[in-house]
């Protein structure tokens, strides 16, 4: 962990800019929230800052002695004498979908998911009570292709609802009374409908862009994955693969990217030994929610793997800014900097401690859960 | 002995540098006895490898210095059945008739089988779909080892289309009584439906070559061996499925039939030269019975065929076990009465060429692969064991 004074300089004079600049332009402050220490990002703590919101996005960082004076008239002011972060992200979830696959066919690259999306769900409000504000909204693994996802936030709104596709390319795709049931079958039929120039799928190659979630178990479904993806040319993204650090060099050089299971207490030496092989090799990784229970799992994720060896800095962005990589919203999402969403939590302690709790949890700058100060 | 060799050679692979297999000698491994399986048994011999190709062979090298030296060496074997796959994930069950599937697609090369199946001295292998759908797709040649990446083990994609006759097609499915209940509500549940949903694929082929309205999933892969591109390789145990196969095959003229596990091929031999049909033996079953269709496989079949002029291949079914892996199979076709020259042929230079790929494999010739075993002694013998494999120039198993 480092102290960078130097960006309270930035954050001033990024302050200073809103504070004189037309009032269409730059949002006036509504919010300002300080803490003891807040995270920018995983490498980036800034002490005694503070953070000013207005519009739902972040309009500056700076210390909390240069700002505090200087605030415009009507500023709510939140005093958090501990730490503040960006909300945590999870690169997969099926939270607000009562039905995660539709069972009409195995090729559902047609299908939306938003539409699908309850913004009441519970499963909603424990997402965000435990400090997750945004997350990429994927099918289950019942289909080789489930459908088209969505990304959203956990106080229900549907940021973009068209953001990924999901793959599935292990056995739960495969065991369906209709084709296909092999990997062959499956592969071929996903090569013809990128061949055929239409549907999800063969614009998602066309374009390089869409991420591709395709989730995959053993290390020959990862092979497998990794050549079929890598010769269609998918911005993918392989989801599961635990086993994904013993083709690092591999997935470095097709810039492809893991979304790992949470890691837990009994996660074993092989499946902590890979999650630190990718970080060796530079593969962004972020951890999914799409195929566990547990929802506090994603902040247990963080604290564990820094636990079991991965840098702090690693630890911290593989559930924030990582994650926003992932789903594509890295320039909006994950970094308590200006310009980001104000998707902000306020911890009990330092974030990346298992014994540590949000007590606040703010979600475009409006105060969602906790102590309402 | 051996320096002498590398200087001779050193000229001609260096002189011509634009050329990629002017590569270094490497390694050079000798024995007392090199079985070629091209023609040629050196008594006393040295193989000279550069870039992963066997780039010379001489006789001589007995003093084994600045090389390995072993008792004996024959090529690495070429496996053609070794039922290394999926299982049901590996072929497509929704249809009965896949041809279109390609078997590499559902290869895992770490599953540990391929790692045993190399430490046998099996260096290349046909890689199929599990025999579970009358037609079950298009099978590749791979490398047993070496790079954990498909296309670095691949030695020739779809080569063979693979099928299967007998009940084991039919396994699974049942008979439909009112409404289907799922996708085994369907044909056939009998080999003798077996029979007919062979005979109406080829025949919907033909049409389909005719008429592009007729076109079906995968008909081409069928259109290639009706065509000669390719080989069909199918499954029949029982004389009466070894019989089925080679009607068909005359009656609709294929070119090239390989039948696998063709227990029963010594009840037909006049059948089976008639048709120009390649044979694969199942291995030796210690019970008395074949696992599939309980085939009665006598000591003798292979034997009796080679000198019919059948080109036989032996198999182990993915069998590693020093009972019953592929160098035993050999050594078991040499109880029937193979000689070693006609053992080592079907376990290494025929199979390659029933599956298209003896330019690479098969054989210890000047330019080929450097895929070999390296034996404590005769090899086939059961006081013999293999104690070494190069594959691809690399001493890949080193006991």
């Amino acid at each position: 962990m480092k102290t960078m004074k130097q960006l309270n300089l930035a954050g001033a004079a990024l302050l200073a800019l809103a504070l004189v600049a037309p009032a269409s332009e730059v949002a006036e402050p509504t919010l300002a929230i300080s803490a003891a220490h807040v995270l920018v990002d995983g490498g980036t703590v800034v002490d005694d800052a503070l953070v000013l919101v207005g519009d739902g996005k972040i309009l500056a960082v700076g210390l909390k002695e240069d700002l505090l004076g200087k605030l415009p008239e009507g500023v709510h002011v939140v005093e958090h004498d501990g730490w503040l972060s960006s909300g945590m992200i999870a690169a997969n979830a099926t939270f607000g979908l009562t039905y995660t696959d539709d069972s009409t066919g195995a090729f559902m690259d047609d299908l939306r998911l938003a539409p699908a999306f309850n913004g009441d769900s519970k499963k909603l409000t424990a997402a965000r009570e435990l400090g997750i504000t945004s997350f990429g909204l994927v099918t289950g693994r019942a289909n080789v292709i489930g459908g088209i996802g969505a990304v959203a936030k956990t106080d229900g709104q549907i940021v973009n609802d068209a953001a990924n596709l999901s793959i599935c390319l292990a056995p739960p795709a495969l065991r369906g009374n209709r084709f296909p049931t092999s990997y062959g079958g499956a592969l071929g039929a996903l090569r013809a409908r990128i061949a055929s120039g239409e549907g999800a799928l063969a614009a998602a190659a066309k374009s390089g862009k869409l991420p591709v979630q395709i989730a995959v178990n053993s290390r020959g479904e990862i092979a497998r994955a990794i050549d079929f993806a890598g010769a269609a040319g998918l911005n993918t993204v392989l989801r599961g693969a635990t086993r994904a650090g013993d083709f690092a060099a591999d997935l470095k050089k097709a810039k492809m990217m893991v979304a790992l299971q949470p890691i837990g207490l009994g996660a074993t030496a092989q499946t902590t030994g890979s999650m630190l092989a990718l970080a060796k090799a530079g593969v962004p990784f972020a951890f999914g929610l799409a195929d566990t229970s547990s929802i506090a799992s994603l902040h247990e994720s963080a604290a564990l793997a820094k636990r079991a060896g991965l840098a702090r800095a690693t630890a911290w962005n593989s559930v924030t800014t990582t994650a926003a990589k992932l789903l594509g919203t890295e320039a909006t999402m994950g970094r308590v900097a200006a310009g980001f969403d104000a998707d902000l939590v306020l911890w009990s302690g330092d974030p990346l401690s298992i014994t540590s709790r949000p007590v606040a949890v703010y979600i475009d700058g409006e105060l969602s859960e906790g102590d309402k100060n | 002995m051996l320096l002498p060799i590398l200087l001779a050679l050193t000229p001609v692979l260096t002189t011509d540098s634009a050329a990629p297999e002017a590569a270094p000698v490497k390694l050079l491994f000798s024995a007392d006895a090199v079985y070629t399986a091209a023609g040629d048994f050196l008594e006393g011999g040295t193989i000279a490898v550069a870039g992963g190709k066997i780039a010379a062979v001489v006789p001589g090298g007995e003093s084994g210095e600045g090389g390995l030296h072993v008792a004996a060496i024959t090529p690495g074997f070429v496996e053609l059945s070794p039922r290394i796959h999926a299982g049901d994930l590996s072929v497509e069950e929704s249809n009965e008739v896949s041809p279109g599937e390609r078997a590499v697609d559902s290869i895992d090369l770490f599953d540990k089988r391929w790692q045993r199946l190399l430490q046998s001295g099996v260096t290349t292998a046909l890689v199929g779909p599990a025999n579970e759908d009358c037609i079950g797709g298009l099978a590749s040649v791979i490398k047993t080892g070496g790079e954990m990446r498909l296309d670095a083990r691949l030695v020739k994609d779809e080569s063979v289309l693979m099928g299967t006759f007998g009940t084991q097609a039919s396994r699974g499915n049942h008979a439909v009584y009112g409404r289907p209940t799922d996708f085994f509500s369907r044909r056939p549940t009998t080999r003798m439906a077996t029979e007919w949903v062979q005979r109406k694929a080829l025949y919907d082929t033909l049409a389909a070559m005719g008429d592009e309205s007729r076109q079906f999933a995968g008909w081409d892969a069928l259109a290639s061996v009706l065509e000669g591109k390719r080989p069909y390789m199918v499954q029949a145990s029982a004389t009466q499925d070894i019989r089925t196969a080679i009607y068909l095959k005359e009656e609709f003229g294929l070119p090239a039939l390989i039948i696998d596990a063709a227990a029963e091929a010594w009840k037909e031999p006049d059948l089976v030269v008639r048709s120009g049909a390649a044979i694969v033996l199942p291995p030796f079953p210690s019970q008395g019975r074949t696992a599939i269709d309980n085939g009665f496989l006598a000591w003798n079949t292979g034997k009796q065929l080679v000198d019919l002029g059948v080109p036989v291949a032996l198999s182990s079914h993915g069998a590693a076990g020093a009972a019953d892996n592929l160098g035993m199979q050999a050594g078991y076709a040499m109880r029937g009465g193979m000689t070693l020259d006609e053992a080592l042929l079907a376990v290494t230079l025929t199979p390659a060429r029933l599956a298209g790929v003896a330019d690479r494999v098969g054989s210890i010739e000047v330019g080929k692969d450097a895929d070999l075993v390296l034996w404590s002694g005769t090899p086939f013998a059961a006081t013999s064991r293999v104690i070494g494999v190069v594959l691809d120039g690399e001493l890949v198993i080193n006991e």
